[in-house]
Order: structure tokens, then C-alpha cells, then sequence
């Protein structure tokens, strides 16, 4: 390298130094906290399909009920636009996990008349709101998928 | 430096990442340049919705390089949105001083760099982030003290315990990294 290519670099290296004093050191230029940011904003545009398990599901549903009511249309409607889907099971297999918390005494189903037909709206009961709280500790990312689910992000 | 617009507009995630990189770069190099003295936290905030405002719009844009230009407009219309909310603020009682006065701010100003310098200069500090990322640690740690942190060599030499004689070949020996890193013909 000569000395003009020399004085160049040390220019360019100059001329960009805040841009790059503000971009990571590590194995990619992003920071991991601004990819994870931007990564949020791109589920919102283009939702992945997450596959998630019967237990994950439980967890989800009571952690929606918490935040909001919801009969079992609104909720697998919900669901289905943040393309959440059961793994290996189809959208029917949630009712009967909403079925099987309802048994439990995790929610409870109240009967209301909406304009087209009667629906059961589930709220969560004070048992249910343990069971979720430990699935949200054992779960970190059921917060996440709440607020996908329910447009808060 | 180029992603292929069809492959964002279908969500893939391979091309929304390497577009986050160069995005985010020429949006921190608009708010560098225009808005220095604003602190990392509030730059970062800026880029990230520059660029979350330009997936939403993702369909309308014709080229990669018009998603860059478009960064670098949104980029300065929240700069400006964020400086007219602070001017109000203080006309408002809550700050003693117009931080648009004390940053310079003005979008108008023609000596402000034009969308394209912008781009450029976004698009050069990837290209080195990337290329530094190659240089071997002990030189490079040298490099970016030097050059990018502003530190003295004896700050350097006392920080990683060198002979502050070796710093000037540790230099050498690392921009000769850098620049056997760099595309040929860079910049």
C-alpha cells in the first residue's frame, strides 16, 4: 500500500468513524437488541408461521384470555392472522384445548348473545392465573407472542 | 452493495437481513451527519423506524435503491419531527435551550449532504465494518482506537499493554490488513 492509499483509507476511516462506532463488534454489523427490534417490525409486515406445540398453545390461550375475553372464533381468528398454528394439529384441535382448561377450572366460559349467535366468552379464573404465570416463567417469548397476536407490537 | 427488491417484498428473511445492515447504516450516517449531537439511543430509534416505516410501504418502492433514498428521507423527516417537538417543548417552558440551534439542524440547508452522499456514506462505513471485522484482533483493536475512538497512541499503548513504539507499526500493519480486506478499487 502507498502512501496516497494510505492517506486515503485513514480519510475514509475518519469520515465514517461515528457510523461505525455505533455498529457492533461482533460477528455481524448489527447490534443483536437492533436486529431483534427490526426483526419485530418485519413479523409484524410478513408473520412467520410459528408452529407451536399443545403445551406453548395452553400457555398462549390463557395469557389472550388474561388480556382480553374472547370467544373461541375471536381467539383462533386471532391466531390464524399472526399465523400461529397448533403444531400437527388443525385450527378444530383448539377448541379442544380451550375444552380441556375450561374442565380444569383455568377459564370459565360465559354465555353471551352476539347478533348472529350465541358465544361462549372465556375469562380466566384465579387458578388459571397461576397456571399462566407459570407458563410465562417457564416460557419468556408467551409475552411476545401475546402482543403479536394482539396487534401491541 | 445491492438485495433484490422482488425477494423483500415477499418477506424473505436472507434479504431483510442484509438490508437491515446497509439500511441501518445510512440511516446512523444521516443522523451522524445531520443531527450529531443526538445520543446513540435516540439515533437507533430514529434508524429503526426509518426502516420499520419502510417495510410498511415496502410494495410501492421500485428498487433496492430506492429503499436506501427513502431511509434517508424518512430518516431526516423524524429527525426534523424530533427536533420540532423539542422547539416546542421549549416554547413551551420545559428546556432553556432550542436544541435546533445548538445542533445546527436544517434540513433546507444545502450544505447538508444530498441523499446520495448520504448513501455513499452509509454504504463506505458497512463496507469497513465488514472489512475490519477481518483484520486480525491485535491490529485491529489498534485501528479502531486510533481512527475511530480518537485515542492518543499512548492511550492505546497503556490500555493494551504494548510498547507505544509498536503502535505506529501495529497501525501500518492493520490499515495493510484493512485494505487487503476492502473490494479491489474501494473506495
Amino acid at each position: 500500500m502507498n502512501d496516497a492509499e494510505k492517506s486515503k483509507l485513514e480519510q475514509e476511516l475518519k469520515k465514517a468513524a461515528p457510523v461505525l462506532n455505533r455498529l457492533s463488534d461482533g460477528p455481524s454489523v448489527l447490534p443483536d437488541h437492533v436486529r431483534a427490534r427490526l426483526n419485530t417490525a418485519l413479523d409484524k409486515k410478513f408473520p412467520l408461521v410459528r408452529e407451536l406445540t399443545a403445551k406453548q398453545m395452553e400457555g398462549l390461550l390463557l395469557k389472550l384470555i388474561a388480556e382480553q375475553p374472547a370467544d373461541g372464533f375471536e381467539l383462533i381468528n386471532n391466531l390464524g392472522k399472526a399465523k400461529f398454528k397448533l403444531q400437527g394439529g388443525t385450527e378444530g384441535m383448539i377448541y379442544g384445548i380451550l375444552s380441556r382448561l375450561e374442565h380444569q377450572g383455568s377459564i370459565e366460559g360465559r354465555w353471551r348473545e352476539s347478533s348472529a349467535a350465541m358465544t361462549k366468552s372465556y375469562h380466566l379464573t384465579s387458578q388459571g392465573t397461576k397456571l399462566m404465570n407459570r407458563e410465562l416463567a417457564s416460557a419468556g417469548e408467551l409475552q411476545g407472542w401475546a402482543n403479536l397476536v394482539l396487534g401491541k407490537c | 452493495m445491492d438485495v433484490e427488491i422482488e425477494q423483500l417484498k415477499t418477506g424473505d428473511r436472507t434479504a431483510w437481513n442484509r438490508a437491515f445492515e446497509i439500511l441501518y447504516a445510512i440511516s446512523l450516517s444521516v443522523c451522524c451527519s445531520q443531527a450529531p449531537t443526538l445520543n446513540h439511543q435516540e439515533q437507533e430509534d430514529v434508524a429503526i423506524e426509518a426502516i420499520g416505516k419502510l417495510g410498511e410501504i415496502i410494495e410501492e418502492v421500485d428498487s433496492f435503491e430506492g429503499c436506501k433514498k427513502l431511509v434517508v428521507t424518512i430518516s431526516k423527516n423524524r429527525l426534523l419531527d424530533h427536533f420540532r417537538h423539542l422547539s416546542a417543548q421549549k416554547r413551551a417552558g420545559n428546556l432553556t435551550e432550542s436544541l435546533e440551534q445548538k445542533e445546527g439542524f436544517d434540513p433546507k440547508d444545502e450544505s447538508q449532504l444530498q441523499p446520495d452522499a448520504l448513501v455513499l456514506l452509509g454504504e463506505n462505513a458497512l463496507i469497513l465494518a465488514e472489512a475490519l471485522k477481518k483484520v486480525p484482533e491485535q491490529y485491529r483493536k489498534v485501528v479502531e482506537g486510533f481512527y475511530l475512538k480518537g485515542s492518543t497512541q499512548q492511550e492505546i499503548a497503556d490500555r493494551h499493554g504494548l510498547k507505544i513504539g509498536s503502535i505506529g507499526v501495529y497501525l501500518d500493519r492493520g490499515l495493510k490488513a484493512l485494505r487487503e480486506n476492502l473490494p479491489e478499487g474501494w473506495p
